[in-house]
């Protein structure tokens, strides 16, 4: 058989869908571990017998029901991650809340207080932008802005030392010819 | 740009000042009381993000960091519940704050350089790796059971002496991610002996009543121990057979003892063992089996004292004598002295009486069971448990680091400590961790598929990550011994960090972080029972478990 440590990860995924399969013909309702082992399995049989993406990723879905798990098991799985092997070779799907969405104080849920009022007095400015590419241009909240790309047209000068002013991770897009203004930030 | 849902946010940058957080899927609510952040100038690493030089990257410096946890809910027993920058730095954590570049942000106390790895903590929950300061390494088993379970500090309670068996299990531990301290079984009355395990790498003495706990030994050790800074751990006389209760408190003599599984089925006086939380020189421990007081938490002790103990379940004689041992009235009383803080600590007996990957779960199990026994102050908010949960996290990191001599290294997440650090999502905490991080490298973690494209495909499994793996683990690990064996070069060459425990002696009560009550109790020395301020101390045993079938296959 020369089975590779990756095939051997397979009859794992497989003991412990069959002993899930077995628990949930004896009328138990599954666990974490349980519930995606049985998702796992699932979606390598579908894969095994020549499903598509798409059909995979539903069997996936629809391989436990909400009501098939224990009460709060839904929040322990917000996503599986498995590779199977399609006809086309080895391939990669993630599934986002198989069981759905958590629900309020599942475990582990989070009661967001009201956002704290932000005293901050920093200048900001703002500027005319205009996108002279023909690509599509993005730039990130921290990229100092007058250094981005010499195709963005405004006035540079004014922006020293200031970044936009959206959140930290966000971006704004500039599309080929687009004009549009956004506020800047002095950074500190 | 429109600006972020506030789930949107919750996703991107994790829970914030103000916010509750729902522990796994037990009762307990933490609430975050600060937030050290900059709010908009997030250290996020990827795609877009903000981890770059010209933005939350600065240069390089000798202050910057070798790593981040950024953004991480660090849930500590002295720092408490906030949002905050792990900054570490050759192995040790240098602060707990606000990382960044100084150019882009004020009031960064902690740099990212371009030599700094980032560790995204957004969403996740960060505790001290925790000490189980009541192992027994039977096998080698119990590794990948400590790991798993958030355990990353091992302090023994005898039987890898003599100093051959020590040596030879130390070295067989040298390559695992985890932080040990030997103490070695006192067996004898003189100096030489004594001498011996610690010149053999001992960081203390465990007394045994299996080897004997005298009256005079308890007394000698003590006095030995007191000229060097070494702790003394004492599971009791259970026979009666040289000393009781009274006795062994005169022996002790107010002197500093850590006296393990109080509640009695452990071993030590029956039944009224248990009487040691009335001493302020007495640090009391319990042991993972009782914890909490189960409804079969009885039915499993016989065979287990029985096997764990030299006895015979074919000997009617043997049977007899380990049945007297077992008193539920006892076991009721224990939730309720941690309750009260009287009993500080929980440690495993792994494989010896107790549960090696069940030290942080039965932990986190009691907090919340108590959290309903009548004895318990409602507080006015039933989404803040912050107190409590921080009084039972301190009972497996700082208190036992306290008690042992280590606080200096390990058992808190504040700057000096090693960057032991384990990583929850909300919803596993307690149970199955993240990430472990030993001196700041990941080291354990349910690890996935080898051929993904991604991390952690199904399926996962604990498994040992970079700094797991020998020689990264043990350099990157303490091996706690005495001031006599600092210097020995048979330890050094086990190349593990080699760190005498300091201020072990003269600890009391009032020297730990949360757990600092002593209870005048009264036991009925017929069934165990125990009485305080003429009021029953007891809780019913509980039926059901959270942290638990949930998450475990089994």
């Amino acid at each position: 058989m020369r089975l590779t440590a990756w095939e051997e990860e397979r009859l794992l995924i497989f003991s412990a869908a069959e002993l899930a399969r077995r628990h949930r013909e004896a009328g138990l309702r599954l666990n974490a571990p349980e519930a995606i082992a049985l998702i796992c399995d699932a979606m390598l049989e579908a894969a095994r017998a020549g499903a598509d993406h798409d059909e995979v990723e539903a069997a996936g879905y629809e391989a436990v029901g909400t009501d098939a798990v224990l009460p709060g098991v839904t929040a322990l799985v917000p996503e599986v991650r498995l590779e199977v092997l399609m006809d086309d070779g080895t391939r990669l799907v993630v599934l986002h809340e198989p069981l759905g969405p958590a629900g309020d104080d599942a475990p582990g849920a989070v009661r967001q207080a009201e956002p704290a009022e932000r005293n901050d007095r920093r200048d900001r400015l703002e500027v005319e932008v205009t996108n002279t590419s023909t690509r599509v241009v993005r730039v990130s909240s921290h990229y100092p802005f007058e250094r981005v790309n010499r195709r963005l047209e405004f006035d540079r000068p004014s922006a020293a030392g200031h970044r936009l002013d959206i959140e930290a991770g966000s971006t704004e897009r500039w599309a080929p010819g687009e004009t549009r203004t956004v506020r800047l930030i002095r950074v500190r | 740009m429109r600006p972020l849902s506030p789930n949107e946010r919750l996703a991107r940058y994790g829970p914030t000042v103000g916010d509750r957080i729902r522990l796994a899927d037990t009762d307990l609510w933490i609430r975050v009381a600060e937030d050290r952040q900059a709010p908009g100038d997030e250290p996020i690493w990827g795609y877009a993000k903000t981890i770059r030089p010209r933005a939350t990257q600065g240069g390089a410096s000798d202050s910057e960091l070798d790593v981040v946890v950024a953004g991480v809910i660090v849930l500590d027993p002295i720092l408490g519940a906030i949002k905050a920058d792990i900054g570490i730095k050759e192995g040790r954590i240098v602060g707990v704050g606000r990382a960044g570049s100084d150019v882009l942000t004020e009031g960064i106390d902690l740099r990212i350089g371009p030599h700094t790895q980032p560790i995204m903590g957004y969403g996740l929950i960060a505790t001290p790796g925790a000490i189980d300061s009541h192992v027994h390494l039977i096998s080698p088993e119990l590794l990948p059971a400590a790991l798993s379970g958030g355990v990353t500090t091992l302090i023994t309670a005898g039987f890898e002496e003599p100093p051959w068996g020590m040596a030879r299990t130390l070295a067989g531990i040298s390559d695992w991610p985890v932080n040990v301290g030997l103490q070695a079984c006192a067996r004898a009355e003189d100096d030489g002996p004594l001498q011996a395990l610690l010149d053999a790498g001992a960081c203390g003495f465990k007394i045994h009543e299996d080897y004997g706990a005298y009256p005079e030994l308890i007394d000698h050790v003590l006095r030995f121990a007191d000229a060097r800074d070494v702790t003394v751990s004492l599971h009791t006389d259970g026979l009666h057979e040289s000393a009781e209760l009274e006795d062994t408190v005169a022996a002790i003599a107010g002197r500093t003892v850590h006296a393990y599984h109080v509640e009695g089925s452990g071993g030590g006086h029956v039944p009224d063992v248990i009487g040691l939380v009335r001493e302020p020189n007495v640090i009391c421990s319990s042991t993972t089996p009782t914890v909490p007081f189960g409804m079969h938490a009885a039915a499993e002790q016989v065979p287990m004292i029985a096997l764990n103990h030299g006895a015979s379940m074919g000997v009617e004689a043997d049977v007899a004598l380990v049945r007297e041992r077992v008193h539920p009235a006892t076991m009721a009383a224990e939730g309720p002295l941690h309750e009260l803080g009287a009993i500080a600590i929980v440690n495993s007996d792994s494989q010896g009486m107790g549960r090696m990957m069940e030290t942080v779960r039965r932990t986190f199990q009691l907090a919340h069971v108590m959290g309903s026994w009548h004895g318990t102050a409602r507080g006015d908010d039933p989404y803040d448990a912050t107190d409590r949960v921080l009084r039972y996290l301190a009972k497996v990191t700082v208190e036992p680091a306290i008690t042992h001599g280590i606080a200096d290294h390990v058992g808190s997440l504040r700057p000096g400590r090693l960057a032991d650090i384990v990583l929850w999502e909300p919803a596993y905490v307690g149970v199955k961790p993240a990430l472990v991080l030993k001196g700041g490298m990941a080291a354990w973690a349910p690890l996935g598929d080898g051929n993904a494209t991604v991390e952690r495909a199904e399926p996962t499994r604990y498994r040992g990550d970079w700094g797991g793996r020998p020689r990264a683990a043990g350099s990157l690990s303490a091996t706690f011994v005495s001031s006599a064996a600092t210097g020995s070069p048979e330890l050094r060459r086990l190349g593990r960090q080699v760190i005498a425990v300091r201020r072990t002696r003269g600890l009391t009560r009032e020297s730990l972080a949360r757990n600092r009550a002593v209870a005048q109790i009264e036991v009925d020395v017929g069934d165990g029972s125990v009485d305080l301020d003429g009021q029953r101390l007891a809780m019913e045993p509980v039926r059901e478990v959270p942290l638990s079938r949930l998450y475990l296959l089994r």
